[in-house]
């Protein structure tokens, strides 16, 4: 049994401790809006936060989450009302909205860390893969969502 | 089989009253919103249902993979009609004749033909509802019908300032013969339609709860996880099942083509013991497939006279046969994987009856079809639920991955939730294919070409679509598509019709066979031909010592279409004083899919590295029915485009040399350039947009390399030449 917290619920898994969190999310726990994608930690599809820090859930054993806080995207607000959720609905993100879980817990990360980032910061810190090519759009949702932010 | 065989009663009620599955279909867009449509409701049409509490529910023929058509043509009908949009519900479709492509007579989404198909065909059945129940509505008050209007849900009767809901006189309008040939509203009273509207998809998409294939839930489910030789169509010769299945968690273990399908409770319990077992394979009937073979192939080719002639117009050789020979260039077109991000999935229920799928398809009838074939079940015992698709650009309109979901269904007798690994969605993908022109041109006394010869080798795009091997004989076909000489059309679009006037004009073709599988990808031949096409045409301008874009509408000028597009991108960038200090541009046309783009391209180089900086795009796809929907997909496309020109899928002894992302790597969010996109209403028929934002884009940046360093770019991707695009 791997104990942790997942979007504030404490939570207990049997599982092996190299089971990728991922999989931990989605077939032990339910919660599907984490994707996978590549299985190699190389597109973040899988992205979620432990401990407030980003991390590619497909490549991050179970183990390691013991004892730790987990964030996905069905804990970043109960009604949509996030600033970056309220920004990705503004600016009209998703296309076939696959990648855009692990996109906006990725910008999560970064604003918190980086209330006000600049281009380069957003440049540097979503390195996420999207095939139908919103990254334009990813841009203009994180100042949008920094500017709302007090 | 004859379309009546599904409109039998039965099948008929299905449709009608199967409330269970429809609503089913209608929860997977997301569990938060899940349908309400009353069972009580009055089906109009087969597209069409109106409930007593005004819910108006359409449904939906069409997938939904990122391009905005769950938004747009369910508000296409809802506008004609003078419905409350923010009561229109809608829930996908199962298989029906009803929702067939009229043309191909064909159900499947694809080749950016839902706009130029269904939008036309939504406004007359929202014409026709709207007339049938301003008719029912008209008996009900004893006034003339003409007496009536019908604005945001409601019939009104001004002279007595009486009005009716739709709910109200549903039941009564449903019992009237379907006006054939509706009045439909002049363009300009349409509300929706024309601006920006908020998506209906987009909600799901930014909290987690929209519901991919790979997110299906049905209760009793397992999960399986799949490894197949890494060439395909190898055999798996040694396999110890005891071995497998004595491992935790195991439920079965089944055999599949070329390869093994574990069976557990969970993914990673199924995927583990299947990367743990001790599994060797034999290579298959392509392992003598190789990049380098195939383009040496190719060249070869060239060199033949075994060439069909697709366009013929005035003499090309004949010309090119003087002095005046300006031009020979052979081009090379690599192949491609679609990398959905996605994987492939699908869910199937398999019994002695019944056939059950959850899925993300864009090719519901071959889905079906296949199906029928491989369980001798009957039309009507055949579900398909689809859900929305993580990504299509070509690849879901195969029915692959649902027939090993009914391999492995079939065996587990309970639903069964199949999931490819990255590494198997790149080793069985159906590949855009290898291409490889050569062409040859001539210049009159003012410079414009006199005569263009364009050789293509090039294997069909669109056979595996529609595969011999899966329908059991190519006779079973009988449909408009199918004639073999039909599957080739795309191979040479985009030159058999250009927006050029060239007196002396060819273009042949040599379909090769090709032992992979291929199919087609996001700008189908477009893409590819396009590149040729404006790469020899920005050359000959340079050999003539003109102007990119002044060449280009002096040859273009009998096509009005393609002058407006190349002058608009022409203004949107400054053109020619367009680049700043340091930088260069490339320009390119093209006329596709029924529409026109021009596009310039910005970028620097510095060494081999070439950055991209500004993308402008002038697009007439008629007319604009969503800007905003219209304007993310060609921001979409061009970050496809930019991508196209750096991936590869290469082959060394029939196995593809790309297996994961660390591999394939398409463009990132710090690589994306500035994109500014216009629409120029032409007023002409509406067609697709998704497509058509990467067909330019290859030629464009190219031709600004050129600009930039003299190098002309004739083989894909840019790492042929040394270039990387960062």
């Amino acid at each position: 049994m791997t104990q942790f917290s997942v979007n504030g619920r404490s939570v207990s898994v049997d599982a092996d401790a190299d089971t990728p969190l991922l999989w931990v999310l989605r077939d032990h726990l339910g919660m599907t809006g984490t994707k996978y994608g590549c299985g190699i930690a190389a597109c973040g599809a899988c992205t979620v936060h432990v401990d407030g820090q980003p991390v590619r859930s497909c490549s991050f054993p179970l183990g390691s989450a013991s004892s730790k806080q987990v964030l996905t995207i069905e804990g970043l607000s109960r009604d949509r009302s996030h600033p970056l959720q309220r920004a990705w609905i503004e600016e009209q993100v998703p296309q076939c909205g696959y990648c855009q879980s692990g996109m906006i817990m990725a910008a999560a990360a970064l604003i918190n860390e980086k209330p006000r980032p600049t281009d380069e910061e957003i440049d540097a810190a979503i390195t996420n893969l999207c095939r139908c090519g919103t990254y334009a759009r990813i841009r203009n949702a994180i100042h949008r969502a920094a500017r709302a932010t007090p | 089989m004859p379309p009546n065989d599904f409109n039998t009663p039965s099948r008929r009620q299905v449709l009608v009253t199967g409330a269970a599955a429809l609503m089913l279909s209608a929860c997977t867009i997301a569990r938060a919103q899940p349908s309400s449509t009353p069972i009580n409701a009055s089906q109009i049409n087969a597209w069409l249902r109106i409930a007593p509490d005004d819910t108006v529910t359409i449904m939906l023929a069409q997938s939904e993979m990122g391009q905005g058509i769950a938004t747009t043509l369910p508000m296409a009908l809802a506008d004609e009609l003078g419905a409350d949009w923010p009561r229109v519900k809608f829930e996908w479709s199962d298989f029906d004749p009803a929702y067939r492509h009229p043309q191909y007579q064909w159900m499947f989404t694809g080749n950016s033909e839902s706009i130029s198909t269904f939008f036309p065909m939504m406004r007359t059945i929202g014409a026709a509802a709207r007339e049938m129940l301003t008719r029912a509505a008209a008996s009900r008050l004893g006034v003339a019908e003409a007496s009536l209007r019908i604005e945001t849900g409601r019939i009104h009767h001004d002279a007595t300032k009486r009005k009716l809901t739709f709910g109200a006189v549903a039941a009564d309008a449903a019992k009237l013969a379907v006006p054939k040939d509706p009045q439909l509203k002049p363009i300009s009273a349409l509300r929706l339609i024309g601006k920006p509207q908020p998506r209906v998809d987009i909600p799901s998409k930014v909290d987690g709860t929209a519901i991919f294939g790979i997110d299906v839930k049905v209760p009793d489910m397992v999960v399986a996880a799949i490894r197949r030789a890494p060439s395909p169509g190898g055999s798996l010769v040694r396999f110890d099942v005891a071995a497998i299945k004595a491992q935790r968690g195991v439920l079965a273990v089944v055999e599949i083509p070329s390869g093994l399908a574990v069976v557990a409770n969970d993914y990673w319990t199924a995927r583990r013991a299947l990367d743990g077992a001790d599994l060797a394979f034999a290579a298959g009937p392509i392992a003598g497939y190789s990049t380098e073979k195939q383009r040496s192939d190719h060249a070869a080719l060239l060199k033949t006279t075994s060439f069909e002639s697709r366009v013929k117009v005035g003499d090309g050789n004949a010309t090119l046969g003087s002095a005046n020979k300006a031009f020979e260039a052979t081009f090379e077109i690599p192949v491609q994987a679609h990398a959905t991000m996605e994987p492939m999935n699908c869910t199937a229920h398999v019994t002695a009856d019944r056939c059950e799928f959850w899925i993300p398809t864009q090719g519901v009838e071959i889905t079906h079809a296949v199906a029928k074939q491989m369980t001798g079940l009957s039309d009507d015992r055949i579900v398909i639920h689809r859900t929305l698709l993580g990504g299509g650009f070509g690849r879901r309109l195969l029915a692959d991955f649902a027939q090993i979901a009914i391999v492995v269904g079939k065996a587990v007798g309970r639903p069964v939730k199949v999931i490819w690994s990255r590494e198997e969605d790149f080793r069985y993908d159906a590949y855009r294919p290898p291409m490889t022109h050569q062409v040859k041109a001539s210049l009159g006394g003012d410079g414009l070409p006199v005569a263009i010869a364009h050789r293509v080798v090039s294997p069909s795009h669109m056979l595996y679509i529609f595969p011999r091997g899966i329908i059991k004989a190519e006779g079973d076909w009988a449909r408009p598509i199918a004639p073999p000489a039909a599957y080739d059309g795309m191979a040479v679009e985009g030159l058999t019709e250009t927006p050029y006037a060239i007196a002396n004009y060819s273009v042949e073709l040599n379909r090769v066979e090709t032992p992979l599988s291929v199919s087609v990808w996001r700008t189908t031949g477009h893409g590819p031909n396009n590149f040729v096409l404006e790469s020899v045409i920005d050359e000959l301008a340079g050999a003539a010592g003109q102007d990119p874009l002044a060449y280009r509408l002096a040859l273009a000028s009998a096509d009005p279409r393609a002058t407006a597009v190349l002058k608009a991108v022409g203004e949107m960038s400054g053109w020619p004083g367009t680049a700043s200090v340091g930088r260069s541009c490339g320009l390119a046309l093209a006329k596709a899919f029924g529409g026109y783009i021009a596009q310039v391209v910005e970028l620097s180089v510095s060494g081999k590295a070439v950055k991209c900086h500004r993308v402008w795009s002038a697009v007439d796809v008629g007319q604009t029915l969503d800007p905003g929907i219209a304007m993310s997909n060609v921001e979409g496309g061009v970050v496809w485009g930019l991508s196209g020109l750096r991936t590869e899928a290469t082959f060394v002894d029939g196995e593809i040399q790309q297996t994961n992302f660390d591999q394939f790597d398409p463009v990132h969010l710090w690589e994306t350039p500035a994109i500014e996109t216009r629409f120029v209403e032409s007023g002409a028929r509406p067609t697709g947009v998704g497509e058509l934002g990467p067909v330019p884009i290859h030629a464009a940046v190219c031709n600004a390399i050129f600009a930039a360093t003299g190098d002309r770019i004739r083989s894909l991707p840019l790492s042929r030449g040394g270039y990387r695009l960062t």
